[in-house]
């Protein structure tokens, strides 16, 4: 017997008796038109959150920085004292402008606490 | 849009039986040959303004065996090999016979099943049935000679034990 009609009569063997069919063309239609409308409403869902992610992370990135200035204080610089220090020495003045907090009394009015020999900040200040 | 899914409905409606047919050969159960039908369909509704007139038939059957496979691979689907099959109520009278054709055919590996059934039952082209399954003409031949071998072995031993 051939090869192909012999398989094609097992396989026909193997269906038997064929229950009736479950499946409707309308209900597949309409399910599939559902799934359709469900799937275009998330992509565009799905895009609609996606440009509104680019267009915020665009305001955050081209966003005006604040000026120099506007930041934290910077140390004075020894430039603006007229004075040229160069960078290698070592600060060595501890220079307070605050009233003294210590419970320390002496007859003196308080003054600068000056340490150690006037370093060109200290000569700023004298200025 | 309305031509379309008129077109499309006509298509279930002349295939549904066949394509039922085929999934069933596919996973060995007539209602889940139903779901496999249907979940093929929803799949090939997605892409019928693509496909070619003449070419509908050919792309929902790949669907269906994509689908069918992919059924079988899932972990919580995943067959068991049983000795007896489960009493299951059903509307249907099978004798003995078409029972032992059934075992036999489960007991096939998903592909090689997939591969008779495609080739002997759709009376497919051993290169169409390559092209469906991915794989080489040579490698569908020996799957189907493999399958049919085994089918016949398992449809002896089953009548000797009865």
């Amino acid at each position: 017997m051939n090869e192909n009609i012999e398989a094609r009569q097992l396989l026909e063997r193997a269906l038997g008796t064929e229950p009736e069919l479950g499946l409707d063309a309308g209900k597949v239609l309409a399910l599939a038109r559902r799934e359709a409308v469900y799937r275009r409403s998330t992509m565009l869902g799905g895009a609609a959150v996606g440009v509104a992610a680019v267009a915020v992370a665009a305001v955050f990135i081209t966003a005006p920085r604040p000026p120099a200035g506007f930041g934290p204080a910077t140390p004075p610089s020894p430039a603006n004292c007229g004075a040229s220090v160069s960078p290698s020495e070592p600060p060595s003045t501890t220079l307070s402008s605050r009233p003294p907090t210590t419970s320390h009394r002496s007859p003196t009015p308080p003054t600068a606490a000056v340490s150690g020999p006037p370093s060109v900040a200290g000569m700023c200040l004298a200025k | 849009m309305g031509d379309q899914d008129d077109e499309f409905a006509d298509f279930v409606r002349s295939r549904m039986a066949a394509l039922r047919r085929t999934a069933f050969l596919l996973c060995g159960d007539w209602h889940k040959a139903e779901d496999l039908v249907q979940n093929a369909l929803l799949k090939a509704f997605r892409a019928w303004a693509r496909v070619r007139p003449g070419e509908q038939d050919a792309y929902v059957r790949k669907v269906l065996v994509r689908v069918a496979i992919d059924d079988s691979r899932r972990f919580w689907h995943r067959e068991t090999a049983a000795g007896d099959l489960p009493d299951t109520p059903t509307s249907v009278v099978d004798t003995d016979e078409s029972m032992d054709v059934r075992r036999a055919l489960a007991a096939l590996p998903v592909r090689q099943r997939a591969a008779v059934v495609l080739r002997y039952w759709e009376d497919l082209p051993v290169e169409e049935v390559g092209r469906l399954l991915g794989c080489a003409p040579g490698t569908v031949k020996s799957q189907c000679a493999k399958g049919l071998a085994t089918l016949r072995r398992t449809l002896l031993v089953l009548e000797e034990t009865e």
